[in-house]
């Protein structure tokens, strides 16, 4: 008989992935507000609709859940743009520009911080490196490669959480691993 | 072009960079689980069927017997008040055609 999860199981889930979905919908979008935004919808359309499913299938589903709230927002990113510029004239808002990741190296070196210990601020000034990759990164690519390698889902269910074929998730591998190693190759990372 | 990339060691210190967010978002993110969380817990005895009391809950928790009674209760009133004005209309309109000797010929047909 299948067993359903219960509150305490929903909530030690939904803290083991948490901080992981966050970082998700920040390489996505690029803004920790919004990023927050659609970890809690992820969260309480899977506590909604899926809450009483058995433990072991939460993962697929939140991760289904969580990529398709970030498809949602890119959507309406779009038609507010669209409305913007079509009524108002102005620029739209260019997200790209609101993240550099050189402040974040800047604010490391920033003598106003606490010391850190050299191979620390090394490790920091490295993953905001591979961070800046992953948020160059096409969309596709990016969710392909954080599925697969960071979340551990095997192909099948990488292709069942991106909606696609298996075939599409081992290209959008192989492109994301060689476009990571040629950006952090070119800003000569040397990876620990 | 040869890759000799290691995804594992680029998921590792992703892995460091996601506990090494700062409180503000830790607490919103704890929220964000909180408010989950209380959703799953009214939705979830919609149809339930407990078996440890003997009773089988049909009714979902949101038809509360008294949420239905003042239900019925506003369509019972707002229907006899529409029904009413309906009613004296017709009478008006037939008084007003008696006054004016203006009744329609279906009035003498039988």
């Amino acid at each position: 008989m299948v067993k359903l999860s219960s509150p305490a199981e929903l909530s030690q889930f939904l803290t083991s992935v948490e901080r992981r979905a966050y970082k998700h919908a920040l390489y996505a979008v690029r803004d920790d507000h919004a990023a927050l935004d659609i970890v809690q919808d992820a969260m309480i359309k899977l506590a909604e609709k899926y809450g009483g499913k058995p433990a072991e299938e939460l993962p697929m589903l939140f991760q289904r859940i969580l990529q398709n709230t970030i498809r949602d927002y890119y959507r309406r990113q779009k038609v507010r743009s669209s409305w913007i510029s079509l009524f108002s004239g102005m620029q739209s808002r260019n997200d790209d520009e609101e993240f550099d990741p050189l402040d974040v190296l800047e604010d490391n070196e920033n003598q106003s911080l606490p010391a850190a210990p050299e191979a620390s601020l090394q490790q920091s000034q490295i993953i905001a490196l591979i961070e800046e990759a992953l948020g160059n990164l096409p969309a596709r690519q990016r969710e392909a490669f954080l599925l697969r390698y960071w979340e551990g889902l095997d192909t099948t269910e990488t292709a069942l959480a991106m909606g696609c074929t298996e075939g599409s998730v081992k290209t959008h591998c192989s492109r994301a691993v060689h476009a990571l190693s040629a950006s952090l190759k070119a800003k000569g990372v040397e990876l620990p | 072009m040869n890759t000799n990339l290691d995804p594992g060691k680029i998921t590792r210190l992703l892995t460091l960079s996601a506990r090494q967010l700062d409180q503000s978002t830790l607490s919103a993110l704890s929220v964000a689980r909180q408010k989950a969380l209380e959703r799953q817990s009214l939705r979830s005895p919609f149809f339930a069927l407990s078996t440890g009391h003997g009773t089988h809950r049909l009714l979902p928790n949101i038809a509360h017997p008294w949420a239905i009674t003042a239900l019925l209760v506003a369509a019972l009133v707002v229907g006899t008040g529409f029904w009413h004005n309906i009613q004296e209309q017709q009478i008006d309109e037939t008084d007003v055609a008696i006054l004016t000797d203006d009744m329609p010929i279906d009035v003498f047909v039988d």
